[in-house]
């Protein structure tokens, strides 16, 4: 459900990253998110088709990147890769680990034209 | 066709706000503490019995959350606390602009410790910078051992667990080792505490835990 929010953040980021391109259309918004963020991108695409009818968004699409967890052991430094929310070091086993990416939620960049 | 770089946060918003309202309560010296559950959880109830106990001890008020009606807060006033009440009209999750403008109906003058009680949702709310202190995430006996592993965002974003109506442990298939090594694996720092609102049982070691926040702020 936390799409529709999310998507209305975007557009508005949206806007005010257009408002310095007057005479350019949107055709594209690149977004990232991470895993952690338990975005459903087929909902957040819905939720931006709705809330961008009939404005002068109207037609732009979403490319929505998924970003997947990683983590930085705390004990053995080994960078991984999560897999089914296990947050322990597959080396050492420690579960003293940071992560590092898999939190993002972000406006990379407008396709305009 | 051009490409315009744009690198920004699609909760920059709230971050920025939430760090205002950190700013605050730091100022007004007031402990924040954000309950999040999914719904029926107990968390009112925990609530009501916590705000009872600490009654002549902690001045507390608390905002609360909710889908719709006001329902919560008329029982929270019942504890002659100060109750505002958010509304968020269908929205599932708190967001710290919404936590700004109840901050700004409630008499905070000599507040000690606000409880926050967010919407009852484990997923959308977890994302959600209120400016807490605290964020504390609320698991009933009768949704199941397998809460952590279902929704970890939840429990990595988590200071400390409540496990509520253990009560009802005899009759639920609800094993609490297994549940704390599922939430141990999502978050090896996660405070644990078991409390039934019905018997009173846990309740002195999480009341202890709220009073131990307030002696650490003030030392």
């Amino acid at each position: 459900m936390h799409e529709i929010a999310i998507a209305h953040d975007i557009i508005s980021i949206i806007e005010e990253t257009l408002i310095s391109f007057p005479d350019r259309s949107l055709k594209t918004a690149c977004v990232s998110i991470g895993e952690m963020v338990a975005v459903v991108p087929a909902l957040l695409q819905h939720a931006y088709d709705s809330l961008i009818s009939g404005t002068h968004l109207d037609g732009s699409k979403l490319e929505i990147t998924i970003i997947p967890i990683s983590a930085v052991c705390n004990s053995c430094q080994k960078t991984f890769g999560l897999s089914e929310y296990e947050f322990c070091c597959p080396a050492c086993q420690s579960v003293h680990i940071k992560v590092k990416t898999g939190n993002e939620l972000y406006v990379k960049e407008l396709i305009v034209e | 066709m051009s490409v315009v770089t744009v690198e920004r946060k699609v909760l920059e918003k709230n971050d920025q706000v939430a760090d205002i309202i950190r700013g605050q309560f730091k100022r007004q010296n007031i402990i924040a503490l954000n309950l999040l559950s999914s719904p029926g959880s107990g968390k009112t109830t925990l609530l009501e019995r916590t705000l009872e106990l600490l009654s002549g001890h902690i001045i507390s008020a608390v905002i609360e959350g909710d889908v719709q009606t006001d329902i919560d807060a008329q029982r929270i006033a019942k504890h002659h606390v100060p109750v505002v009440q958010i509304v968020t009209n269908g929205g599932c999750h708190l967001d710290a602009m919404l936590v700004r403008d109840a901050l700004a109906e409630l008499p905070l003058d000599g507040v000690q410790m606000l409880f926050i009680e967010n919407v009852g949702n484990l997923v959308c709310p977890a994302s959600y910078d209120l400016g807490e202190n605290y964020k504390v995430v609320i698991v009933s006996t009768t949704e199941g051992d397998d809460k952590p592993v279902k929704y970890p965002k939840m429990f990595r974003v988590a200071n400390v667990c409540v496990l509520s109506k253990i009560d009802l442990l005899d009759h639920v298939d609800f094993d609490i080792d297994r549940f704390k090594a599922h939430a141990r694996m999502i978050n090896p720092d996660l405070l644990f505490f078991a409390t039934s609102a019905e018997t009173g049982d846990g309740f002195d070691k999480w009341t202890d835990w709220l009073r131990q926040l307030l002696k650490m702020r003030s030392l």
